[in-house]
């Protein structure tokens, strides 16, 4: 099957520049909902599922290639040639900045620049590197994991309830966001959180943006600097915004330092 | 939606202070950027913290790392996305490290004058409801594995059955034709009875083995399996009749047979359907009254009816009169194992057919109907 049907990936917008949007752990395409209007008048813009979110083929997820990122990023190459996408501008969020990296690895020749909201290369702290984490916590975080009377084990139940106040919100959108298979859920978080790709900063030889959060737990200041200092071209935003998603919190600041890093 | 009219005006306004406070459920409020405003007391007894040590915290810093991270990553752009979530169970982790299973639901609240919302956190104890499930899932599991060994059991018991019947075959097949070559050499009466016992009692025993295999062969899911052809029924009843009538000297058969067309149907079970309600009726029946065997053809229709008299079967029997070994627990065995009718009934319904029994005062009545496909 195509990396194109199997992921879900759709093409919008009226210009011929490609965005390409890889949603991060925990969500599917949906979550650019607020970022992607802004740039549909100029670019021609690229959303995804990866395999086991959103409306992603389910049955497509194999442990073997997904338990490594570069499974993911193999799905973002495929999508690139057959879609013929040429000088993407890769936008990430979360774990998805770093398949972005491994994607830009892999096919040097398809990319034209990197932004990445909220990236990490490695999640515990190891000498002195603050991943954020430390390796007792993603220890506990693993048996968390593994009982399966956490959240995590649970999809989301649909639930209808009207909202008037977000009239912008279909209702039947509303049933479907974040739609993740919770077996897969499992997985994606074990690649995820055991992840290091520390060693691959240095080979980035393309123009980075890294949009850093305040008070991000998953992904802390220092995480950012240390991308920053290991990407040779690469520039670092702190933002407002706090927690993980700043396109869902902060779209206009995250909006407006994409323009910024792009214009 | 139509928004429920407000009842504020009817409540003292601190009772909902009260309310806030009091309440057997953790209320908390965090404002836009997720830091907590105000939180009740439940909460803070739960957190072991004073709430006033709470207010700027942010809401997943009160939980376990596995919940948090879940938080993070789902739960937050769920509530920006669709303003809600509910009913998600997390892990609240205490000032001593102790950690409370508790169900969450949050809303956002409806823009403020400065265009913020506000989020509403109510949280309930989860403890229980999660015990409880987990000994449900246990309590399945061990379900689950004791039905596993119960249907290993079950398939080696029936295996055992099977094969055991099988070998038990051969050396029966051994005296039967030792007692056919003695019956030759002309002995005397009383040990002609005698023989006459010994073909008998290896008739029985043959009949039995055959039931325990067939029973077997039913249970292990084969069901039972017919060789069906066009046949002339009359010759193969006639020869039942006759072996049972040279077994059992001193019972009498009366036939009625009037089958002028070939049937369509595996001679050998029919013949053995027709053995065991002759036996049965031997069995049950009056000793000094004949048993009766009419068989007869009507276009498609056969049937075969097997009547003898004597007492009526109990009711408490009727229901479970083709269940095996389920007969004469009120009466001593006569029947041995009591799979007879049983199989009788199987061969039946093999053949597409019914096995049916009346009994009263008058007569009990078998009665085997199959009707040819075209």
């Amino acid at each position: 099957m195509s990396a194109v049907k199997r992921n879900n990936a759709s093409i919008k917008g009226k210009g011929t520049q490609v965005m390409l949007f890889a949603h991060g752990f925990g969500c599917d395409q949906n979550m650019w909902r607020y970022v992607t209007p802004a740039f549909e008048a100029d670019y021609k813009i690229v959303l995804l599922d990866h395999v086991g979110a959103g409306n992603s083929d389910h049955t497509a997820y194999c442990p073997e290639k997904y338990s490594q990122l570069e499974g993911y990023a193999a799905d973002i190459v495929g999508i690139c040639e057959e879609m013929n996408l040429e000088e993407v501008i890769f936008v990430g969020h979360s774990v998805s900045s770093v398949i972005g990296i491994i994607a830009y690895l892999q096919a040097p020749h398809l990319f034209k620049s990197l932004i990445m909201v909220g990236p990490s290369p490695s999640y515990i702290n190891e000498g002195e590197y603050v991943g954020g984490f430390t390796q007792e916590q993603i220890t506990e975080l693993l048996e968390s994991l593994d009982n399966n009377h956490l959240g995590w084990s649970v999809a989301m139940a649909p639930v209808i309830m009207a909202n008037p106040e977000r009239g912008e919100l279909a209702e039947e959108l509303a049933n479907s966001f974040c739609r993740t298979n919770p077996e897969i859920a499992k997985q994606f978080a074990r690649t995820t959180f055991l992840s290091d790709s520390r060693d691959l900063l240095p080979r980035v030889k393309i123009p980075a943006l890294i949009l850093q959060c305040s008070e991000d737990v998953i992904a802390p200041e220092e995480v950012g600097v240390y991308m920053h200092q290991n990407i040779k071209d690469s520039q670092l935003v702190l933002m407002e915004a706090t927690g993980h998603c700043p396109n869902l919190s902060a779209p206009e600041e995250t909006v407006r330092a994409m323009k910024q890093f792009l214009a | 939606m139509t928004p429920y009219p407000s009842l504020n005006n009817d409540v003292p306004e601190n009772d909902c202070d009260q309310f806030f406070e009091e309440s057997l459920s953790g209320f908390l409020i965090a404002d836009d950027k997720n830091k907590i405003i105000r939180c009740n007391k439940r909460v803070a007894v739960w957190l072991e913290r004073s709430p006033e040590d709470l207010k700027g915290k942010k809401f997943s810093d009160l939980l376990s790392i596995g919940s948090k991270i879940y938080y993070e990553t789902h739960l937050a752009p769920l509530l920006k996305m669709q303003g809600f979530f509910g009913e998600i169970l997390v892990e609240l982790s205490s000032a001593s490290g102790k950690k409370l299973k508790i169900f969450v639901n949050a809303t956002e609240s409806s823009a403020k004058e400065n265009g913020l919302r506000s989020i509403y956190y109510t949280l309930v104890e989860a403890a229980d409801r999660v015990q409880f499930e987990q000994n449900l899932q246990y309590a399945k599991r061990v379900a689950e594995k004791e039905l596993l060994a119960e249907r290993e059991n079950l398939l080696l018991r029936e295996q055992l059955i099977a094969v055991l019947g099988h070998d038990l075959r051969n050396p029966l097949g051994a005296l039967s034709m030792s007692v056919e070559y003695l019956g030759r050499s002309l002995p005397d009466e009383k040990q002609k009875n005698l023989l006459g016992v010994m073909k008998r009692s290896c008739y029985r025993m043959n009949e039995l083995i055959g039931h325990v295999m067939d029973f077997a062969r039913t249970r292990l899911g084969d069901g039972i399996v017919l060789s069906p052809r066009e046949v002339e029924l009359e010759p193969v009843l006639q020869h039942v009749v006759e072996e049972l009538e040279f077994l059992f000297p001193d019972r009498q058969i009366s036939t009625a047979f009037s089958l002028p067309e070939p049937v369509y149907c595996d001679p050998d079970r029919i013949g053995q359907l027709v053995s065991n309600l002759l036996a049965n009726a031997f069995t049950h029946g009056n000793p000094n009254s004949p048993v009766w065997i009419s068989a007869g053809s009507h276009s498609n229709t056969t049937q075969i009816s097997v009547v003898n008299d004597g007492e009526p079967i109990p009711e408490s029997l009727q229901n479970i009169l083709f269940t095996p070994f389920k007969r004469e627990s009120n009466r001593p065995s006569k029947n041995g194992l009591g799979l007879g009718l049983y199989i009788a009934d199987q061969i039946a319904l093999a053949h597409g057919g019914t096995l049916t029994f009346t009994s009263d005062e008058v007569e009990t009545r078998f009665t085997f109907t199959m009707t040819a496909e075209k």
